[in-house]
């Protein structure tokens, strides 16, 4: 198990970026891309959710606020696009820093209810605020990005932006949850009591969860509204707030590589059953319930040892084992 | 000289007075005796010595600080540490990640630092490594290391939860019926341990309802009833004083 394991990632790895030598297809690259952007979103969620063991149901809310923050810097002020996406990250977090205070006090299912609320309050102020967000009619023309003087405009070029991005964001929570802070957060999941027992300072590792996890929904919503040109606020609705929730599960809470995988899996999917048409939907649904009740812990929890007999062949090829 | 003075600590509950003014003096270096009937109040005052209880009123000077108003992840900083009547470990965790959580007050990684000076990050995490390795070995759960911490005995629980308290290096170790379910080798090994955390200069405070543990290890006794102290001293003179005998320890003094 640890070989497939040390195995399977590089693999992975090489494959996604070899992929733009053997695809030209176009609508398979819009595909890959929306992989990527949701890889990004369920990887924030995951730190919410599967780590720290916060429920929340807007993190649609933070997508499009990092879309819309995005679109406008560079429709109305003329932001170049690096600066607009991170900009859109750091404003995004900056929210979900806001938001995380009230959002404390709501513990389990009343956290879900309660950011679902901040999903639709989103929502609808996207729709009313017409001036500002255009309205139900949504943002056009955003500027297509353009990174030092080279305009990005096939999808290759967003393909490989995408991955970069991902890999970055990737990057930034295997090596938070590699650490101190990362064990802090499952140490609150597990017995918030204890964790404080051990020095942990439970409000400010909550925030910070809820900061970071919406600054990277910040930035794949900058990088989707500069991709598609047009968003709108049916983008950020509810439903894709679930969306994200199946795919963190399907990937298994708390497994970094499994977000990323339950995301891809879960975009492409669909998209390999669309011969079946309205029925492909009903398969979505009903394999995602499978999944749940088979697998409890996500697509990749056979690859976590549970029994002390596996444990003890791990130490065996670790040469870790001790009496 | 007194590392930990309660002064006249009131704690409610409702209409209910929990703590009635206690006063409680806890020396350098001893092992100090909690014991009371049940709802005497030794788990509430442990917790008021925790933060996870605030006191209504009243003094906890410890180290010559009042910290009666500090929380509990505060205290774990200023030096101490707790173990729980009900075992309380990080239960998705293996026996190692649990005592290198105990590590986190001595950690100095942040969020910022670990994605931006991940070497520092990366030294600083074998360094928690090895320390909590170290610790098991003194333990004796090198073995346990890698095991989910919830398919260990209850009695080597209850050591794990104890060396994660040690981790965080305390001055003051807080031990909340640490005899409680254990047969009794495993009282025996937990003898051992309390004595060599004492030897290691660590002050202990103990409830404990096993009586012939506590009176065997404790230097010094303070017995509760009703949410007041009712004596305070060392073991001899709780056996044979009267009003502890009729409260709490029933039956023909030993």
């Amino acid at each position: 198990m640890r070989q497939a394991r040390t195995f399977l990632a590089p693999a992975a790895a090489l494959l996604i970026c070899a992929l733009p030598l053997l695809i030209q297809d176009q609508y398979v690259y819009h595909v890959m891309i929306m992989a990527g952007i949701y890889a990004i979103l369920t990887m924030g969620l995951n730190l919410l959710l599967g780590c720290a063991g916060m429920f929340s149901l807007g993190h649609a809310a933070f997508y499009g606020l990092g879309a819309y923050f995005s679109a406008l810097v560079t429709l109305r002020l003329g932001w170049p696009f690096l600066p607009a996406l991170l900009a859109s990250g750091l404003f995004t977090g900056l929210i979900g820093g806001v938001i995380a205070f009230p959002a404390l006090r709501l513990k389990g299912i009343f956290l879900a209810i309660g950011t679902m609320g901040f999903n639709e309050i989103f929502r609808l102020t996207a729709i009313n605020a017409e001036s500002l967000t255009g309205g139900p009619a949504g943002l056009t023309g955003i500027p297509r990005p353009e990174l030092f003087g080279y305009p990005i405009e096939r999808s290759v070029d967003f393909y490989l932006m995408i991955i970069v991005l991902c890999a970055l964001v990737y990057f930034m929570f295997n090596r938070i949850l590699g650490s101190s802070p990362g064990r802090a957060l499952i140490a609150i999941r597990d017995d918030e009591t204890a964790a404080q027992s051990v020095g942990v300072n439970i409000t400010r590792f909550k925030v910070a969860a809820f900061v970071f996890s919406s600054f990277s929904a910040g930035l794949a919503g900058s990088f989707f509204a500069h991709y598609m040109a047009y968003i709108s606020p049916d983008n950020f609705g509810l439903a894709e707030s679930f969306s994200i929730l199946a795919m963190v599960a399907l990937g298994g809470m708390g497994n970094l590589p499994g977000s990323v995988a339950g995301a891809a899996l879960l975009v492409a999917g669909p998209e390999a059953f669309r011969f079946m048409q309205e029925y492909r939907l009903l398969i979505y649904g009903s394999s995602l319930i499978l999944v749940v009740l088979l697998l409890p812990e996500g697509i990749f929890g056979w690859m976590r040892p549970k029994t002390p007999a596996a444990k003890a062949g791990l130490q065996r090829t670790a040469g870790t084992g001790g009496g | 000289m007194a590392l930990l003075e309660v002064r006249a600590v009131r704690k409610v509950f409702g209409g209910i007075v929990a703590l009635r003014d206690v006063d409680m003096t806890v020396s350098e270096g001893e092992i100090h005796g909690l014991i009371g009937p049940n709802g005497a109040g030794k788990t509430t005052l442990f917790n008021v010595l925790s933060g996870n209880y605030l006191p209504a009123s009243g003094q906890i000077l410890f180290a010559g600080r009042d910290l009666a108003a500090s929380r509990a992840h505060e205290r774990v900083k200023y030096g101490i540490a707790r173990t729980f009547q009900n075992i309380r470990l990080f239960k998705s965790m293996s026996v190692a990640d649990n005592i290198k959580t105990g590590f986190h007050g001595m950690t100095r990684t942040g969020w910022l630092t670990a994605i931006f000076m991940p070497v520092r990050a990366f030294k600083e995490e074998r360094l928690v490594t090895a320390e909590a390795a170290k610790l098991l070995e003194r333990l004796n759960l090198t073995w346990a290391a890698d095991e989910p911490a919830v398919n260990l005995s209850y009695g080597d629980q209850r050591r794990v939860e104890i060396a994660r308290a040690l981790a965080a290096r305390p001055r003051l170790l807080l031990l909340d019926e640490p005899a409680a379910g254990l047969n009794e080798t495993e009282v025996g090994v937990l003898e051992h341990l309390i004595r060599g955390i004492r030897g290691a200069g660590i002050t202990i405070v103990l409830v404990e309802h096993d009586m012939r543990l506590l009176m065997s290890v404790a230097d010094r006794v303070t017995v509760l009833a009703h949410g007041q102290r009712i004596a305070q001293g060392i073991p001899e003179e709780i056996r044979l004083n009267t009003r502890v005998i009729n409260e709490y320890l029933g039956g023909v003094p030993a």
